[in-house]
């Protein structure tokens, strides 16, 4: 489809679409070779409460978090810390990816050296009568997420279901395929990117799906909003499928990314105040309106254009077989008047 | 006249932000209502960012369940997932060990009814009295108004039913006529004992009293005795522990911060776009988000990540189309309109299009709900509380600040950063 356009993107659609595929074929022999990442929600994890048996001050807490983290650091290298109790039960909650049970002597020694260490490496900045202890270890088991993902998918079908026919009825047959398959292939390359880029999946990462699958509707009802409003203004009558797409993207892309890089960025300000878990599924939200954005753009509006030239676009065919009828019946008029 | 109609109009506005303001700081006892309006600051947080309660229990199968002990235990996380869901915004439960499952919730305690157990109908109280009804024969359990009664329906299977009539004719012929239901294997207390007068043939059976005094209280029932129809017990003997949020107190004040910067944000990117103009739209804008605020703080949202993240979704849909309108009047302006003339004809393409906006994310939302996520449920229901607030300022409200603007300045384009497109030529 060629354009004078400057950003000639969907003449250059299988350059852009390489992108995806790479990412795919990547993430395919990723998965492979590597096998999917997963965050504790779906790990076996050994879990076990550091206690302090008395009331401890903030500044005693934040130590002793310090040098626990000091302690279980040297012997692991994923684990998470967090605050429990109150007063007597005052303490710390240590989680410890044990997949296959393989660190449990570890994981007994780390206590043995909790209980005798912790105190003695905060030195002079306990002044609490603080006895350390620990709880027995326990296994959280990873989540069932075979509903979840089951539910998942059948929300996703049920919301493809309901833009296309939305679709369909309001603009045509072609936007309503295009925003399906945007859909399918957004969800392919979120999962893709995920697994390259190694972000471990939780049972928050289907926000991520639905955030982003929300946006690109939302992108793309506005941006066909934008074409079908233009489709009879006289002065793109004369453009190409193509260039009025160009059009749409040129007129559109600003308020896009002010959305985009509006939402990203409250994720991105909020994401390193909380644990591992909140990063990732930052993280991978923020990936999600990243795709959202690539894919309405990059292919989306491809395949949209793609099939308009191929339709050659009821709206524009009809406009100019009324013009031409106008024309003919003006001619014959035309006649009568000198004969 | 239409700048004094301007002016008031734009001090309602204000005044109302203001109010809006102070009630998202404040929080009182509504008069004569048992309800306590809670302020922004006083909402009550969720389980990553407030912290709560946990406990361990421990499983036990029942006798009578022949399937698999893994089945059955998954069973039971979703169930009480499901519970726990109705109740709170973020609350977990997992397998914690070999016949051992933990429960976290954003409370002071863990409410009983939001346990899995097993139930028992006998003829006489007590540990060693038969039970001759268990969950087993049970086919389904419902909350039924029958009336103006409140109670709860239940419906036996074929091997139930005859079991249940040969209780009931039991107990009818005894002296107390009554019937005692055990759930927990707690035998000191019986969960209820309803009295039974004759046999029952029919199959199913309506039980009501016993506490079961309006809606709530009979789909709490319910809910409990169809949690028995599982197969599982649970029991504990270890006190609950309090937890920290595992977010922490910087990760409730970076939402609030962050929250309060992307007003600011969004009001500074509309001033620049369409300056004088952007800014009096922001007036509106804000409007939206105090409603929206307001109507959280009323149905007592509990605050989590992932409804502040439908929340500020939301916002930003709101902010899109605030935007947007703005756009459309400037084409109108570019495309040749007369400068105040284009305020209102930029309306009627915008109107349509912003409906169609708000009702396929309205409906995309709705789909969502599907999941059984408390994450997404939260995201959603934050999402669609903006959703009204959305629809009424940027169709109604915006319109009105916008044509008012007009009344200050009804030429001067490049106050609001308006230019006509080349070569065009003003029409009427």
């Amino acid at each position: 489809m060629k354009s004078n356009n400057r950003a000639d993107f969907i003449g250059k659609f299988k350059f852009w679409m390489l992108i995806p595929i790479v990412i795919m074929v990547v993430a395919i022999v990723f998965g492979f070779v590597f096998g999917l990442n997963y965050d504790y929600d779906f790990r076996n994890v050994s879990t076990f409460d550091v206690k302090f048996n008395t009331t401890v001050t903030q500044d005693e807490y934040k130590e002793l978090t310090t040098q626990l983290k000091g302690l279980v650091k040297t012997e692991f290298s994923d684990y998470r810390i967090e605050k429990i109790g109150e007063g007597a039960q005052n303490g710390l909650l240590v989680k410890i990816a044990n997949d296959n049970g393989d660190y449990d002597t570890a994981i007994d020694e780390l206590k043995t050296t909790i209980e005798s260490s912790l105190i003695v490496n905060c030195g002079d900045k306990i002044t609490s009568p603080i006895t350390i202890t620990t709880t027995e270890t326990t296994t959280i088991l990873p989540k069932n997420a075979s509903s979840l993902i089951g539910f998942s998918a059948l929300a996703i079908a049920c919301i493809m279901l309901f833009v296309f026919i939305y679709y369909a009825i309001r603009y045509n047959m072609i936007a309503s395929l295009s925003i399906v398959l945007t859909t399918l292939l957004e969800i392919a390359m979120l999962v893709s990117v995920m697994i390259v880029a190694r972000v471990p999946f939780n049972c928050y990462f289907v926000i991520s799906f639905f955030v982003m699958t929300l946006c690109s509707i939302l992108i793309s009802t506005y941006i066909n909003n934008y074409i079908r409003s233009n489709l009879n203004v006289e002065k793109y009558s004369k453009y190409s499928n193509a260039d009025r797409v160009y059009d749409a993207f040129r007129r559109t892309i600003k308020p896009i990314i002010i959305f985009v890089a509006l939402v990203s960025l409250s994720l991105f300000a909020i994401m390193f105040f909380g644990d591992l878990t909140l990063i990732y599924t930052m993280i991978s939200i923020i990936l999600g309106l990243i795709v959202a954005m690539f894919v309405v753009y990059f292919f989306e509006f491809s395949v949209w254009s793609f099939w308009y030239k191929k339709d050659k676009d009821a709206t524009l065919r009809r406009k100019i077989e009324n013009d031409k009828k106008k024309a003919n019946q003006a001619n014959k008029t035309d006649d009568k008047i000198v004969v | 006249m239409k700048k004094k109609r301007a002016i008031r109009n734009y001090v309602l506005i204000s005044i109302f932000i203001v109010l809006s303001l102070i009630l998202t700081f404040i929080s009182f006892p509504v008069p004569g209502t048992n309800y306590n309006y809670l302020g922004i600051g006083n909402l009550h947080l969720g389980l990553e960012l407030g912290g709560g309660v946990k406990n361990t229990y421990d499983l036990e199968v029942a006798d009578w369940y022949t399937g698999n002990k893994t089945e059955v235990y998954n069973k039971t996380v979703d169930r009480i997932q499901y519970l726990l869901n109705l109740k709170y915004a973020d609350a977990k439960v997992y397998l914690s060990g070999e016949d051992k499952i933990t429960l976290e919730v954003p409370d002071t305690s863990i409410n009983s009814n939001l346990l899995v157990g097993l139930i028992e109908m006998k003829s006489a109280s007590g540990k060693d009295a038969e039970a001759k009804v268990t969950g087993q024969d049970i086919a389904s359990v419902k909350y039924m108004l029958s009336g103006t009664t409140h109670g709860v329906y239940i419906e036996f299977t074929e091997k139930g039913k005859e079991k249940f009539a040969a209780l009931t004719k039991e107990v009818a012929s005894s002296d107390s006529q009554t019937m005692y239901i055990y759930m927990n294997k707690d035998y000191d207390n019986a969960f209820s004992e309803p009295k039974v007068t004759e046999e029952n043939k029919y199959g199913y059976t309506f039980i009501s009293g016993t506490g079961i005094t309006n809606k709530k209280t009979g789909e709490d029932y319910a809910r409990k005795l169809e949690s028995a129809l599982i197969g599982v017990n649970m029991t504990t003997e270890l006190d609950t522990l309090e937890i920290k949020g595992a977010y922490g107190e910087a990760t409730k004040i970076a939402i609030y911060v962050t929250t309060c910067v992307m007003i600011v944000a969004c009001i500074v990117i509309g001033c620049i776009l369409f300056r004088e103009l952007g800014l009096v739209s922001m007036l509106s804008y804000i409007f939206a988000l105090m409603i929206s605020v307001i109507i959280s703080a009323i149905c007592d949202m509990q605050v989590t990540v992932a409804g502040w993240i439908g929340f500020m979704l939301g916002f930003f849909v709101n902010y899109m189309l605030h935007l947007y309108y703005l756009r459309c009047i400037r084409k109108q302006y570019a495309m040749g309109k007369k400068f105040a003339i284009s305020f209102s004809s930029g309306y009627k393409p915008a109107l349509f299009n912003m409906l169609e906006t708000l009702l396929i994310i309205t409906g995309v939302a709705l789909l969502m709900l599907i999941v059984p996520s408390s994450a997404i449920r939260i995201m959603t229901l934050n999402f669609i509380i903006t959703i009204p607030a959305t629809a009424f300022t940027s169709l109604f409200i915006h319109k009105v600040v916008a044509l008012d603007y007009t009344a200050f300045n009804f030429k001067n384009e490049k106050k609001v950063n308006f230019t006509r497109e080349d070569e065009i030529d003003e029409v009427e």
